[in-house]
């Protein structure tokens, strides 16, 4: 029991550290929130972008083309498209249909109708998931290619690798700022916890020669930092909302001159939940580190 | 309770403070230790607590030996001693009652319990009734008085007390030694190191005398 009595003593003394210097707190609060907000942002930004390119029209896709004219054999076909691993849709355009809409698109309905047979073969135009790397699509051009009643395969190798290598760039992009960031808070943390050692220097000096331990003396200076990332974090999910919300309307617009197929993405609950959780982690795990440090060095000044 | 067997204590810059010193205390004995200043009083009670490390030497304290202590078993050993500080050593910003209770919270001592104890021992120093007091309200004999309550607290075996009357008038000296007497009466170790001979002939028995660093 007297051990969780001392947990609850240093949570309490540090949480009576924090309300003592109201402004010093809240500085802190907004350099953690800053730093945290930033590669969240990002993040959350990457995900509307990675949700925005899945519905773009020139999304890259793989057009099969065949030669049968059989519904058993097209079926067959499309089945085996489909069970390949990364195929997310697959759809049949026709022949008939290819050729009207060439028609139109061509404005060539008097030649059209002068043939005497269709020359357009039918189409499986087959969808990827979002995530599917380049050589994932060479690779299912050569097997598609290599099917029964497969005429050709085709798909636009160029743009595919453009649009992969952008959410690569933004991923890598928001993975080394949220590194850098995370090194921030940690910086922050371990120096508020240098200045809270220096200033309870007697406290700490007394306490350790009437028989404190150290991690009794550690233990309010991790809570301290376990408050402050806590709080950093969810001063950032407040940035974050502010954030989103004062750029609601000018992506409404954006995302309007694509069809409104779009919806905004923004933190889902687990990550709105984990963003103050690994700070408190992070923040308790750097006051630890820190408090030891100047502990150490504390104690041959005795 | 306290044995030492030729201890030697030579600090970094090369200044020797003690020189082959061997004495044993026995348990619920009360010693004075004495000498000018600087003859070493004030390292001899330092390696008592484990402040300070013996440079050669065995300093026995409760059957632990002080140089080969465990820095995590250091705080386990000062819970077992009393401490009077020749600077008092008190949290100026915290009260009274915090300022005695601190070893009770260190320990990890209930609330109510804490409040019992700390008021017991203010008791026996005469600083019931300024619990809500700050130190810096207090005048010089008061501070020593809080700083033997914050001693005691915790009922150690061992009272290690460095010029406990250092800057006292008399009259008010001797309500100081009174008090460690009587903590004396009841069974305790006191170890008091001070330089003022009416003290000495006020307290009585056994005196090791200290001079350069040497037992005379």
């Amino acid at each position: 029991m007297s051990w969780l009595l001392n947990h609850q003593r240093a949570f309490r003394l540090a949480l009576l550290r924090l309300l003592q210097t109201p402004f010093a707190t809240l500085f802190t609060l907004l350099v953690v929130g800053l730093a945290l907000s930033l590669p969240s942002a990002m993040y959350v930004g990457l995900k509307n972008l990675n949700h925005w390119l899945g519905h773009l029209p020139i999304s890259p896709e793989i057009s099969v083309f065949t030669q049968t004219d059989d519904p058993a054999a097209l079926r067959t076909l499309e089945q085996s498209i489909r069970g390949e691993a990364g195929v997310s849709a697959v759809r049949l355009i026709r022949r008939e249909d290819a050729l009207k809409t060439l028609a139109q698109q061509l404005n060539i309905n008097d030649l059209v109708d002068g043939l005497a047979r269709n020359p357009l073969p039918h189409t499986l135009v087959v969808t990827l998931g979002p995530d599917t790397p380049p050589d994932r699509y060479s690779q299912l051009q050569q097997k598609f290619a290599a099917l029964p009643t497969v005429l050709a395969v085709q798909y636009d190798a160029a743009l595919n690798q453009k649009l992969h290598a952008l959410r690569q760039l933004v991923a890598n992009a928001a993975l080394g700022l949220g590194f850098l960031l995370a090194i921030a808070i940690t910086a922050v943390v371990a120096n508020t916890i240098r200045l809270q050692i220096l200033t309870q220097r007697d406290e700490i000096e007394v306490s350790m020669l009437i028989g404190a331990t150290d991690a009794y003396i550690r233990r309010p200076f991790m809570y301290f930092g376990l408050l402050q990332g806590l709080l950093g974090g969810l001063t950032a999910l407040l940035l974050l909302a502010g954030f989103s919300w004062l750029t609601q309307p000018y992506l409404a617009e954006f995302t309007q001159s694509y069809g409104n197929t779009f919806i905004p993405q923004s933190l889902s609950l687990s990550e709105a939940i984990a963003l103050p959780v690994c700070t408190a982690a992070l923040a308790s795990l750097s006051a630890h580190i820190a408090a030891m440090r100047h502990l150490h060095r504390m104690r041959p000044s005795l | 309770m306290i044995s030492f067997s030729q201890v030697s204590k030579r600090f970094k810059g090369g200044q020797q403070a003690l020189n082959n010193v061997s004495f044993t205390i026995e348990s619920g004995e009360m010693v004075c230790v004495t000498g000018h200043s600087g003859a070493g009083k004030s390292t001899l009670l330092k390696l008592m607590a484990a402040i300070e490390l013996p440079s050669n030497g065995t300093v026995l304290v409760a059957n632990q030996n002080i140089g080969k202590l465990r820095p995590a078993a250091i705080p386990y050993l000062r819970r077992n001693l009393g401490l009077v500080f020749q600077d008092h050593k008190l949290l100026y910003e915290r009260s009274v009652f915090d300022n005695t209770a601190l070893p009770l919270l260190v320990q990890g001592v209930p609330r109510d319990e804490i409040g019992k104890r700390v008021r017991a021992a203010l008791d026996k120093v005469g600083l019931l009734g300024f619990e809500k007091a700050l130190p810096v309200t207090l005048s010089g004999g008061e501070q020593q008085r809080l700083c033997i309550a914050r001693a005691i607290v915790s009922r150690p075996a061992v009272l290690l007390a460095d010029e406990p009357t250092g800057n006292l008038d008399p009259e008010y000296a001797r309500s100081i030694m009174d008090m460690f007497k009587s903590f004396h009466q009841v069974g305790v170790t006191v170890v008091i190191a001070t330089h003022d001979e009416t003290m000495l002939q006020y307290m009585g028995g056994r005196t090791l005398s200290l001079s350069h660093g040497v037992l005379q």
